[in-house]
């Protein structure tokens, strides 16, 4: 679960700075780079998680998650049928 | 502080999310949230409380001989203070999202019909054309004052400030031709008295 629990985290990070890098760099005015930086703790975030993860310590443990993982699940596949359904041809 | 951060980021993702799940209209859109979605989840899982299982058991006191002879109860104190704040700021957020959504332009139609913003009235008409309902005709205001039902027929009419207008009907071509006046429609030589001689023109020419 602790290898679980890594890798989700790392996958995470590497969105957040996917989301960070490429807002900042494709945002163009003051507005655009103003906005960006709602973001910008998120990236953060993760990089401080990060930081922990490779000292050993991690931020989130899925151990004894289980029922808010299915109810994400459940979730996930509602909006993911929903929002198919409604895709233009 | 690390709580702010966490719920901060936990808002701001899952509103991400969630927009980009409901404004998704094409595959690629669709894909970028699924990808997308893991963030909302890390944070949800974070920000989730959970639930307190343990039992409060009472506080044995032993006494000098051995025996029990009083229990007593462990105070419980603020055990649910996590979920407090999470549900008070889930409520927060509830309640900016539920305003943001009716301040912005693309919600008024919904919540407002053709009425653009407040403080202004407007209508539209079946093209979607905007159209202003308090636009003043050039006749607006008058009301029939006489009338002279003879071949050809005179109507006249004034407003509340003395300005008047005269339409001609004729039956037999299906003319209207109209004179006005800015006051004195009782006059004998250039009002309704002398209304068979006064100049008729087209209403555009007239108004």
């Amino acid at each position: 679960m602790r290898l679980v629990s890594t890798i989700f985290l790392f996958y995470c990070s590497l969105v957040a700075v996917f989301l960070a890098v490429s807002g900042l760099l494709t945002s163009k005015g003051a507005f655009g780079i103003a906005t960006q930086v709602i973001f910008l703790p998120v990236f953060l975030y993760f990089v401080w998680a990060l930081i922990l993860a490779l000292r050993g310590r991690l931020d989130l443990s899925l151990e004894g998650k289980r029922i808010q993982l299915i109810i994400a699940f459940v979730i996930f596949l509602v909006l993911i049928t929903l929002s198919y359904f409604r895709l233009s041809p | 502080m690390k709580k702010l951060i966490i719920y901060f980021n936990f808002i701001i993702v899952t509103t991400m999310v969630i927009t980009g799940f409901v404004g998704a209209s094409t595959l690629p859109q669709l894909t970028a949230a699924i990808v997308f979605f893991p963030l909302a989840l890390y944070f949800w899982l974070l920000v989730i409380p959970k639930k307190n299982t343990a039992i409060v058991f009472p506080v044995v006191v032993p006494q000098k001989d051995g025996k029990v002879i009083k229990l007593k109860k462990v105070k419980e104190g603020k055990i649910d203070f996590n979920r407090r704040t999470f549900l008070k700021l889930a409520g927060t957020a509830g309640v900016t999202v539920f305003l943001f959504s009716i301040f912005t332009k693309r919600a008024h139609g919904a919540f407002f019909g053709s009425i653009p913003g407040p403080g202004t009235v407007s209508l539209k008409d079946s093209t979607g054309a905007v159209i202003d309902p308090a636009i003043k005709t050039p006749t607006d205001g008058y009301k029939i004052n006489q009338l002279d039902d003879s071949s050809p027929a005179y109507y006249g009419f004034t407003n509340k400030d003395g300005a008047w207008f005269i339409m001609k009907e004729d039956a037999t071509t299906g003319d209207y031709r109209y004179a006005k006046g800015s006051s004195d429609f009782t006059n004998a030589t250039t009002g309704w008295p002398n209304r068979a001689a006064l100049t008729y023109d087209y209403f555009e020419n007239v108004f």
